[in-house]
């Protein structure tokens, strides 16, 4: 469950949340293209985090709590 | 060498079997049409090529021929315009409006012109949504066919797009576990012991191919899967989290505005003019010519070059569509330079390969057999390691019908498309009814042999024999012959030629080679389940 959907709704909530706080540099598009394309690297280190982490409450408080916060940014922004 | 704990390097163990073998065939497949598909234009120029060629890709009198079909098209589709090779000599000119369909997604409908190169006489018409238009190509279908189905597998979007996203995730993580996972990796690159075991062997072989292959694994999944997720899910989330759900809007943003607003009449700028100005700019041809806001004042013609030489990053050239004037040379995305634009416009050129012409289209042409390579012998392994297990047995023979089925129903797209093409038939269907049906005869072959090295063989065999006969079949169906694609300068005509003899010969000394030693075959004898 953690390393599944829990990571990939994470790491879609991480993409999202990215456009808010990450700089948009010169060109004004960095916070729209870098969440993109790193998001299959997030995905990829949420996935093996939560498969090899040794306390397995630690790793769903650490995924929750950077689902949470990137939720609760994306939430702000859409209710702006 | 990695070093981490046993039980780590357990779980990690059975998270690259099991990323491996249970997305792996549809990976598989996804791999074999993306190698094909390295060389798209190639396969596009040899299955359908006219019998001269201009010179340029765009040839002098292309701008005649846009008026004349503008002239031609219902005033509504006259609002963007896109031009570029179809393949053979021909080009698509695609006069299209955006619009949103019955569930708010947006959608592109227009009106497209297939026209000959050297004449600028229209070759075809096509209209509707540019998701179907897509369908009817024929000149370029056979490239379509295999694009199509490493991009989303024949399947309609988003799903096809999202599974083929998932199964780049998969792959990077099974290159990521691989690359934990070998903990003597720089020894394991020139490990192959022959004289050991089959089984051994063939995990060397195995192991040996992956390890070399492991960061051109890594650099195509993570590629791969921005692509399939971008267009199926990230793109309109970020649109709906960043702009309101307007798409439109952030592409605006993304690509840059660089005319403001102007809806005013305007003739449009020559078209030939703007492309003799770009060549002495950039001293190369552009691949594709979008005209924003064609017949307004803010027109807008942007002329996507390939990247310089030397360079990994293409670069785009913007000039008014109203008076031909040239604005400003910019990347991408974005009107400036950026670190995400930069960033961007490497995923292409990595995932493509295409950077450096024919020779890096090799080079990735060959990784990403070897990564095919990789993927059936990964799935080989594991399933003869479990061949006690019924189940796997049945996995087993699955993973040959797939393994050495799909490159055969590949070849056979080839067949299907040229004897169409000579009977005047539909190519398109053909070509999915010689994939299906030669699909469906390696079915019941494997099911008949049940022994790995007899499948393979076989295999081998057919291969070779299509291969073979394949450019014969490509003259017999009024293709074009060596002498006159020579003197038309058309040369990748005998090259895809010469390279399938060659694919073909190899193909033979393999079968030959398994037949004087049946106990080097890959794999040992792996007895399939009995047929009912």
């Amino acid at each position: 469950m953690l390393a599944g959907p829990l990571s990939f709704v994470t790491a879609a909530l991480i993409m999202l949340g990215s456009t808010v706080w990450l700089p948009s540099g010169r060109a004004q598009i960095d916070n729209l293209v870098l969440p993109i394309v790193l998001f299959p690297l997030i995905w990829t280190a949420l996935f093996l985090y939560a498969l090899l982490a040794r306390r397995l409450t630690r790793a769903y408080a650490v995924v929750g709590v950077l689902g949470g916060v990137n939720a609760a940014l994306v939430a702000a922004r859409l209710w702006a | 060498m990695v070093r981490l704990p046993q039980n780590e390097t357990k779980k990690l163990l059975a998270i690259h079997g099991w990323s491996g073998v249970l997305l792996g065939l549809l990976l598989y497949a996804v791999i074999c049409t993306g190698v094909a598909a390295v060389f798209e234009d190639e396969i596009k120029d040899w299955s359908s090529a006219l019998p001269t060629r201009t010179e340029a890709e765009f040839p002098l009198g292309l701008d005649a021929a846009m008026r004349r079909l503008a002239s031609e098209t219902d005033a509504y589709f006259l609002h963007d315009l896109s031009i570029w090779p179809a393949g053979g000599g021909r080009l698509n000119l695609l006069f299209h409006v955006h619009e949103t369909d019955a569930r708010g997604r947006p959608i592109e409908r227009g009106v497209e012109y297939e026209v000959d190169g050297n004449t600028m006489r229209t070759v075809a018409r096509r209209e509707g949504v540019l998701d179907d238009i897509g369908g009817e190509r024929r000149s370029s279908a056979l490239a379509d066919f295999l694009v199509d189905l490493h991009v989303r597998l024949h399947l309609p979007n988003p799903y096809g797009l999202f599974l083929t996203g998932v199964l780049g995730l998969v792959m990077m993580i099974a290159a990521v576990t691989g690359f934990l996972v070998h903990r003597h990796l720089i020894k394991e690159l020139f490990t192959l012991r022959r004289r050991r075991d089959q089984l051994l062997t063939a995990r060397d072989v195995h192991v040996v191919a992956g390890a070399w292959n492991l960061p051109f694994a890594f650099i195509l999944a993570f590629t791969g899967s921005f692509f399939s997720f971008a267009s199926a899910f990230a793109l309109p989330a970020m649109a709906m989290v960043a702009f309101g759900g307007d798409q439109a809007k952030m592409f605006e943003t993304l690509i840059g505005k660089a005319v403001p607003e102007d809806a005013r009449a305007a003739t449009p700028a020559d078209l030939d003019a703007v492309l003799r100005d770009v060549r002495g700019r950039a001293g190369e041809e552009p691949y594709f010519i979008s005209f924003e806001h064609y017949g307004r004042a803010d027109g807008v013609i942007t002329l996507f070059m390939e990247p310089r030489q030397g360079e990994l990053t293409p670069i785009t050239y913007l000039y008014s569509g109203a008076n031909g004037a040239f604005l400003q040379d910019k990347p991408l995305l974005g009107l400036a330079p950026s670190f995400g634009g930069q960033v961007y416009a490497l995923i292409g050129p990595l995932h493509f390969g295409n950077f450096a012409g024919p020779l890096s289209k090799t080079v990735w042409f060959a990784l990403g057999f070897a990564g095919a390579y990789v993927t059936l012998t990964g799935m080989l392994l594991w399933t003869q390691r479990r061949a006690e297990q019924r189940a796997w047995r049945r996995m087993g023979a699955v993973v040959h019908w797939v393994g050495y089925g799909l490159p055969l129903a590949l070849l056979a797209c080839p067949y299907g498309y040229f004897i169409a093409l000579a009977s005047g038939a539909d190519a398109i269907s053909a070509q999915a009814v010689a994939f299906l049906g030669t699909a469906a005869l390696a079915l019941i072959v494997v099911l008949l042999l049940r022994r790995h090295d007899a499948i393979r063989r076989a295999a081998l065999f057919a291969g070779a024999a299509a291969m073979l006969a394949m450019p014969l079949v490509r003259l017999a169906a009024g293709g074009l012959g060596w002498p006159a694609a020579l003197r038309a300068g058309i040369a990748v005509v005998p090259a895809v030629d010469l390279a399938l003899l060659f694919a073909g010969l190899v193909c033979l000394v393999l079968v030959r080679r398994g037949f004087a030693r049946p106990q080097s075959a890959a794999l040992p004898d792996a007895d399939l389940p009995e047929t009912a």
